[in-house]
C-alpha cells in the first residue's frame, strides 16, 4: 500500500495540529494519526480547488478541518485518489479556457449591452402604470423652475395658439383616432437655448428661442414636435432611466468593490449611445407626420443649419462651456440630417 | 507543517509576519471565469463566486505561517444576497415613483442597517479560520444600534435642510427662504463636521469585538485622530486637486476648454487620478491608526503602511484598470492586498504555540449559528 498524503488535522477545538496521514478507500477517507483514526465520506468533505500555489485546506462536517502546506503534493496525491476537478477549476487553471472566457464575456456583454438592456427596459416601463411617467415628469418639470432653467414664456398667447392648432390638425392627419397621442405642449423661456424636451408622462416643453428660431417655418416647426411625440409614444424617458439604473447594477457588480466612480463609467457611455437610438425612432415618428402633411422631410436640414449658426453664436458670446455640444450632438447632427433627407428622396421615388 | 515562523523578541513577546502570497496572474483567470458564470446566471452564481474570491484570499493570507481560511457557504449566502438585493431594489423602486414613499423606504431601510451590519459582521468573523480556529465577532445586535444611533443626528439635518427647502413656499420673498439660504451650508457643514464622530464610534464597535478563543480585542482610541485624519485627508484631496485638476483647467483656460472634448476627458481622468490619490492615502492612514491601537490581552498588532509607496501603488492601479477598461483590476486587487496585509505584525506576549494549546472554541457555537442563518456578508 502507497504512503498516505501527510497533512495536519485540526478538530476545530483547539489550535492544536495533529499530523495525520491521508488515504481514500472505497469512498471513505481515512484519517490516520496520533491517537487518531478517522474514516469520513468523501462526498461529505469539502475539498479545496486546485491552484498554482499555496496551500489546501479541506473542511470536515463538523467544524474539523485537513491543512496541507504543499500545494504540489496535495494535488497530485488527489489526482491519484481519483479526486477530479470541476470544469471550473480547470478553467480557473488554463490561460487557453480564461482566454475563452474573456470572449465568451466580451460576446455576452455586447448581446446585453445591444439587445438585452434595451429589450428588458421595454419590457420593465411595459409594465410601470402610464400614471408613474406622468408623476415622473411632474417632478422633473418641478426641478427644472425651482433650478430656473425654465421660467414663463415671453411668446405671446396667440402664436402659441396658433402653434397648438397647427400641431393638433397635423397629428390628426398622422394617426387614427385611437393611436392619437394626447398632447401637451408648454411654452418657456429657457437658458437651454433653442429646444424641445419631452417629458416623461406625455408633455412637451419648446423653449422661447425654438420658437423664434422657427417663427417663419410652421413646417419646420411641425417636424421638431413630431420629433418629441415619437420620444412621447415610445415612453423613452422612462427607458432611459430603466437602462441607466440595467447598466450601473451591472458594472457595479463586475466593478463597485473596487470604484464606485469607475463603475459609473459604463453607464453614462452607455446611455450616450442609447440616446442615439431613441433620436432614430423619434425622427422617424417626425418624418412620419412631414409625409402625412406633405411636407418634405427635407425642411428640417433647416433646424440643424439654424440650430449650428445659433449654437456657434453662443459659443462666442456666452462664457459657459457646453459639453453636451461638445461630446456628442456634431457628428450626429449631421448623421441626422443625411436620414431626414435620405427620406425625403425615397418619398419623391415613391411618389 | 512548518514551524512557525515566530521571530522571539525580548521577554516573552513573538512577532508574527503577515504575508500574502496570491499572484495576480492567477486571481485573474479565477476572476474572469466566475465573473463570466456570474453574469450568464443573471448574478445568481455571485455567492459561489464570492466564496472562491474569499477563500483565494484568505487561503493566501499567512499569519506567522499559517493560511487563513473562510468557511462560508454559498448556498447559504445566496439568501442574504437575495435579501439585500430585494431591500436595494426596494429602495431605490420606492424612490422613483414618489418623494414620500421613497422617505419612507429609506427610513426602513435605514432601521435595519445596524442589524444587517452586525449579522455581516458576525458571519464573516464566524466564517474565518486560523489554525482551524474559528473567529468570532462579540459584539451584540444592541451594540450595533447604539454605535449608529449618532449617525441619527447628521441624517436627520440633511433629510430636514431637503425637506424645507423643497416644500413650496407661496411668497419667494419670504425671510424663511433667506434664513434657509444661510442655515443651508452651516447645516451640511455641521452634519460633515459629525461624520469622523460617527466614523469613530462604528469603528470603536468593529475593532472592539474581535474574538479569537478567550481573546476579545479593545479599540484603544479616542475620537480625536480621527478628526485631525479627515483634515489631513481633506488637504490632501484640494492639494490633489489643484495640482491635477483645477491648475491645468486654468492654465488651459476656460476659453480653450470649451469644444476640446479630449481635454475634458484629461480632467476626468485626473479627478479619478485626485480620488486614487486622497483616497490611498486615507486608506494607509486609516488602517495604520486603526490596527495600531488595536489589541486584546495578550494580542497587539502594528501596522506601519507607508503612504507613498501606497499611493504610487494606486494611481499604477487606477491608470492600468482604466486603460486596460478593467481587465487590470484582479492585479491591482492583489498587488493592494499584498502591500497593505504586508504592513501589518502580530504581536503575542506568549508563544504562539502555548496560546493554540490553551484555546478552546466555545461549545455554544450560537454565534456560527446565527452567522449561518443570516448569511449575509458585506465587504468591509
Ligand atoms: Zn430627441
Amino acid at each position: 500500500m502507497p504512503p498516505g498524503l501527510e497533512a495536519d488535522y485540526f478538530d476545530g477545538r483547539s489550535a492544536r495540529a495533529i499530523r495525520v496521514s491521508l488515504r481514500v478507500e472505497n469512498g471513505m477517507l481515512r484519517i490516520v494519526g496520533d491517537a487518531l483514526d478517522l474514516s469520513v465520506p468523501v462526498a461529505s468533505i469539502d475539498w479545496p480547488e486546485r491552484r498554482s500555489r499555496g496551500v489546501r485546506m479541506a473542511h470536515l462536517k463538523g467544524g474539523g478541518s485537513l491543512h496541507c502546506s504543499s500545494g504540489v503534493a496535495w494535488d497530485a496525491w488527489a489526482r491519484d485518489q481519483g479526486l477530479g476537478d470541476s470544469l471550473v477549476v480547470r478553467a480557473q487553471q488554463s490561460w487557453r479556457l480564461a482566454v475563452g472566457a474573456i470572449a465568451a464575456l466580451i460576446a455576452v456583454c455586447a448581446a446585453f449591452y445591444l439587445w438585452g438592456v434595451p429589450v428588458a427596459a421595454r419590457v420593465i416601463v411595459r409594465l410601470v402604470p402610464p400614471g408613474v411617467d406622468a408623476r415622473v415628469g411632474e417632478i422633473v418639470l418641478d426641478t427644472l423652475r425651482d433650478q430656473e432653467i425654465v421660467a414663463p414664456s415671453a411668446i405671446e398667447w396667440e402664436q402659441q395658439e396658433r402653434i397648438r392648432t397647427a400641431f393638433a390638425a397635423a397629428v390628426g392627419r398622422t394617426w387614427p383616432p385611437g393611436d392619437r397621442p394626447a398632447l401637451h405642449l408648454r411654452f418657456y423661456e429657457s437658458a437651454l437655448g433653442a429646444n424641445a424636451l419631452a417629458l416623461p408622462g406625455g408633455t412637451i416643453i419648446v423653449t422661447d428661442d425654438m420658437v423664434r428660431l422657427l417663427a417663419d417655418r410652421e413646417d419646420v416647426m411641425l417636424g421638431v414636435l413630431a420629433h418629441e411625440i415619437g420620444h412621447v409614444r415610445e415612453r423613452h424617458s422612462m427607458r432611459a432611466l430603466v437602462q441607466v439604473s440595467l447598466l450601473g447594477a451591472v458594472a457595479g457588480l463586475a466593478y463597485g468593490d473596487y470604484s464606485a466612480v469607475l463603475a459609473g463609467v459604463p453607464a453614462v457611455l452607455g446611455q450616450m449611445a442609447y440616446s442615439r437610438d431613441f433620436e432614430r425612432r423619434a425622427d422617424d415618428e417626425s418624418i412620419r407626420l412631414l409625409r402625412a402633411n406633405g411636407i418634405s422631410p427635407e425642411v428640417m436640414a433647416m433646424l440643424f443649419q439654424r440650430l449650428q449658426a445659433e449654437s456657434h453664436r453662443r459659443a462666442k458670446e456666452a462664457k459657459h462651456f457646453d459639453l453636451g455640444i461638445a461630446l456628442a450632438s456634431h457628428p450626429a447632427d449631421e448623421e441626422r440630417m443625411r436620414r431626414f433627407q435620405a427620406a425625403a428622396h425615397e418619398g419623391s421615388m415613391a411618389r | 507543517m512548518e514551524e512557525i515562523q515566530a521571530v522571539p523578541q525580548t521577554g516573552t513577546s513573538h512577532a508574527l509576519e503577515l504575508r500574502f502570497t496570491g499572484s495576480g496572474n492567477e486571481y485573474f483567470r479565477i476572476w474572469i471565469v466566475n465573473l463570466l458564470l456570474t453574469i450568464i446566471t443573471l448574478g445568481l452564481y455571485y455567492p459561489w463566486a464570492r466564496v472562491r474570491r474569499l477563500r483565494y484570499f484568505h487561503g493566501n493570507t499567512l499569519v506567522g505561517g499559517h493560511a487563513l481560511d473562510f468557511h462560508g457557504e454559498p448556498k447559504k449566502m445566496l439568501r442574504g444576497f437575495l435579501l439585500a438585493g430585494a431591500l436595494v431594489l426596494l429602495y431605490s423602486f420606492a424612490g422613483r415613483i414618489s418623494p414620500l414613499a421613497g422617505g419612507v423606504a429609506f427610513l426602513a431601510v435605514a432601521s435595519f442597517v445596524p442589524a444587517l451590519l452586525w449579522a455581516a459582521l458576525r458571519f464573516r468573523l464566524a466564517n474565518t479560520s486560523w489554525r482551524g480556529m474559528r473567529m468570532r465577532f462579540a459584539g451584540t445586535i444592541g451594540g450595533a444600534y447604539r454605535a449608529l444611533a449618532a449617525a441619527v443626528v447628521p441624517i436627520a439635518l440633511l433629510v430636514g435642510l431637503g425637506w424645507l427647502s423643497g416644500s413650496p413656499t407661496d411668497d419667494p420673498d419670504q425671510p424663511p427662504r433667506t434664513a434657509l439660504a444661510i442655515a443651508a451650508p452651516l447645516v451640511v457643514l455641521l452634519a460633515l463636521s459629525l461624520a469622523p464622530l460617527m466614523f469613530w464610534l462604528f469603528k470603536r464597535y468593529q475593532h472592539g469585538n474581535l474574538a479569537l478563543g478567550e481573546e476579545r480585542s479593545r479599540l484603544g482610541l479616542g475620537p480625536g485622530p480621527f478628526f485631525a485624519l479627515s483634515f489631513k485627508v481633506a488637504g490632501v484631496f484640494v492639494l490633489a486637486s489643484l495640482a491635477l485638476n483645477i491648475g491645468p483647467a486654468l492654465a488651459v483656460g476656460l476659453e480653450d476648454v470649451r469644444g476640446r472634448t479630449w481635454v475634458l476627458l484629461l480632467l476626468v481622468f485626473g479627478y479619478l487620478i485626485v480620488l486614487a490619490i486622497s483616497g490611498a492615502y486615507a486608506t494607509s492612514r486609516l488602517q495604520n491608526l486603526l490596527w495600531s491601537n488595536t489589541a486584546s490581552a495578550r494580542i497587539r498588532f502594528r501596522s506601519a503602511l507607508e503612504a507613498l509607496p501606497y499611493i504610487r501603488l494606486a494611481i499604477t492601479n487606477a491608470v492600468l484598470v482604466i486603460l486596460t477598461l478593467g481587465f487590470y483590476w484582479p492585479y491591482a486587487a492583489t498587488a493592494t492586498a499584498k502591500m497593505r496585509l504586508e504592513a501589518v505584525t502580530v504581536q503575542l506576549d506568549v508563544s504562539p504555540d502555548e496560546l493554540a494549546t490553551e484555546w478552546r472554541r466555545d461549545d455554544d457555537a450560537a454565534g456560527d449559528a446565527a452567522g449561518d442563518l443570516f448569511g449575509i456578508d458585506i465587504g468591509f
